[in-house]
């Protein structure tokens, strides 16, 4: 066997994925031990890329995070070795497709598909915390323009409205906002486009989703009266992933569930 | 099984996640981070905000990163935080940089703040919920050191940079010891900023090797009673994790969140209750100066244990001026904690209520 082909084996083997799984079980329990010792360490994971946070509050605290960076790098080789694995196993069961029939061999794959799409919603968690934007903190008042991080997209608060709570029993409750709806205009060059967002109700545009995380005011007879709406601005750009990946399962579950159900008919005994 | 072309294989992959890594001075203090580059410094404040702070005669990069570029020294701020002008008398430069403040003359202690008001140097803007904009303007700042991150948008029309200097939690012990290092680069004022942090860490390891045999720890809370409201800080703010430090026990340790975190009543008692000692917010400008005033303005306080057996303290108003003497803050509040280990209190920051 060539060298490659004996470190792919090697990479693949259900072995390995055992020694990977030890090794996960052990380093997910030591960061859980680490985290409550200083849990201010990992807070601005919440906000920050990974490979930011990697490099910044991870590198200046080692002796709180060095389990992060080897369950980093164990989690890449279980994906590698998931990935070796199913595709080994697929490259067999397509090599005997003579010998069987199609739904036969496609029951057969259904497993690898499955995992193929976990290992596609997998990198599409990567991506997202690698790639993403995710900008807090944009403070906005009616008719203020600003850039949309990443772009040269600009945005604008137009209107916003706010709804009070009607509470029959606690009168001091009466009057609190719980809600914010708002009017956002994007101008890309010389188009513009309007979209609408509230609480729990982002807008969307051009891969980016805009959600309100505060308000003011937050009640109806509120000093001072500024009116301004705090929004959180992300792109998500592991969402095809996702989708694919959610996709593909389907497929998967499918494939495998519909000849187990079809058996079931023809053979009610079993 | 071929173990070193595996090994071989993570060193590659180690090197290609570090091989993009700017190995810059990195630090982070609770919310707030500085990073020592090349030619400038990228500090974020207590909501993530980024700013580049370029020297003044360099040009600021092409790619500042979405980071709002401030050139440095600051030659003019406004500072909304009494701890924030506390360090720039730390640093010698009051006079020479602060322009405006959101205190009237008459609520500060220090007399270089009192005269330079005099003179029109420092123009009080208005109270930090009522800000006079036009004059804030006319003052011309530079950056804008400021709690309240609802005027962003606001100085951001003003072309004023705004830099939020609380956090969504309250600063731990470390993280307030060592804020000055992020209010220092904005001055180029590192040095002493590293000069008054090491003091602080210091005398925290004073404290801590003086207290660690200590038997009889005093319980303590940090808060007080309004008219409608019970607001306490929490178990991770610095003065309870100092308290805890200085042999006293800290009754609200269940309590994490913000600073001046506010609390139901029904908890506030049931840690007054077992409470040896209270610290209140108030300052003796409220008129409360003794117990049984306490007491009248606020009826429910009556039978908390501080009130009826034990002791009440509240800062006095040099205590909000004085962050850059935190260690001997630190020193008062062991002191009143452990009299018999740190001896007996100056009573230079707080006041005991008789």
């Amino acid at each position: 066997m060539s060298m490659i082909s004996k470190m792919l084996h090697a990479l693949g083997s259900i072995r390995f994925a055992v020694y990977l799984l030890l090794c996960t079980a052990v380093l997910l329990f030591t960061g859980s031990v680490c985290q409550n010792i200083e849990p201010g360490i990992f807070v601005p994971l919440n906000s920050l890329m990974l490979f930011d946070w990697l490099r910044t509050f991870g590198l200046e605290n080692p002796s709180r995070t060095w389990w992060f960076f080897l369950l980093i790098t164990v989690l890449l080789l279980l994906g590698i070795n998931t990935f070796i694995c199913t595709a080994l196993r697929t490259a067999k069961i397509i090599g005997l497709r003579n010998h069987k029939s199609i739904m036969a061999m496609l029951f057969t794959l259904s497993p690898h598909i499955m995992h193929f799409a976990f290992l596609i919603l997998m990198t599409g968690y990567f991506v997202l915390y690698t790639c993403g934007i995710n900008s807090y903190n944009n403070i906005m008042k009616p008719g203020i323009q600003r850039h949309v991080p990443g772009s040269d997209i600009r945005m604008e608060l137009r209107e916003a409205s706010f709804y009070p709570v009607d509470h029959s029993v606690n009168e001091s409750l009466n009057d609190l906002h719980v809600d914010a709806k708002c009017t956002v205009v994007f101008f890309d060059d010389d188009k513009s486009d309007m979209r609408t967002a509230g609480l729990n109700r982002p807008c969307f545009y051009k891969g980016y989703s805009i959600h309100v995380a505060d308000f003011n005011p937050k009640k109806a007879k509120s000093m001072p009266k500024d009116v301004w709406i705090n929004f959180t601005i992300r792109k998500n750009a592991g969402i095809p992933l996702f989708i694919a990946g959610i996709i593909i399962f389907t497929v998967g579950v499918l494939l495998y569930v519909t000849p187990v159900l079809s058996k079931r008919k023809t053979n009610p005994d079993h | 099984m071929p173990k070193k072309q595996v090994i071989l294989f993570i060193a590659v992959i180690y090197a290609i996640l570090f091989s993009a890594c700017d190995m810059g001075n990195f630090e982070s203090i609770g919310s707030f981070t500085v990073k020592k580059q090349k030619s400038c410094t990228v500090v974020s404040d207590g909501i993530g905000r980024k700013f580049m702070l370029v020297p003044r005669g360099e040009k600021a990069p092409e790619n500042t990163g979405g980071a709002t570029v401030i050139y440095t020294p600051v030659k003019r701020v406004i500072a909304f935080s009494t701890c924030d002008v506390s360090f720039l008398v730390g640093f010698g430069i009051l006079q020479e940089v602060l322009v405006g403040v959101t205190r009237e003359k008459k609520d500060w202690t220090n007399e270089s703040i009192r005269k330079a008001m005099d003179e029109g140097k420092i123009v009080f803007i208005g109270d930090s919920t009522l800000i006079n904009y036009e004059l804030l303007k006319s003052v011309k700042p530079d950056i804008v050191f400021t709690w309240n991150a609802a005027i962003i948008p606001l100085l951001e029309d003003l072309n004023i940079p705004a830099v939020i200097t609380n956090a969504q939690t309250a600063m731990g012990l470390e993280a307030q010891i060592k804020y000055v290092k992020f209010v220092a680069p904005f001055f180029h004022k590192e040095r002493e900023a590293g000069v008054f942090s090491n003091k602080f860490l210091k005398t925290v390891e004073y404290i801590k090797s003086k207290t660690s045999d200590v038997q009889q720890r005093p319980s303590v809370i940090w808060g007080d009673v309004y008219n409608k409201r019970v607001l306490v800080e929490p178990n991770n703010a610095w003065v309870a994790q100092l308290v805890k430090l200085s042999g006293g026990k800290y009754e609200l340790d269940d309590v994490e969140g913000a600073s001046c975190l506010e609390i139901t009543i029904e908890r506030f008692f049931l840690a007054g209750r077992k409470a040896d000692i209270m610290f209140t917010y108030r300052s003796p400008k409220t008129g409360i100066n003794t117990k049984r005033q306490l007491a009248i303005d606020n009826p429910l306080m009556a039978s908390i244990r501080p009130m009826t057996s034990g002791q009440i303290y509240s800062p006095k108003e040099i205590y909000y001026e004085s962050y850059h003497r935190l260690d001997e803050i630190m020193l008062e509040i062991a002191s009143i904690l452990q009299p018999e280990v740190f001896g007996v209190p100056h009573y230079e920051f707080f006041q005991k209520l008789q």
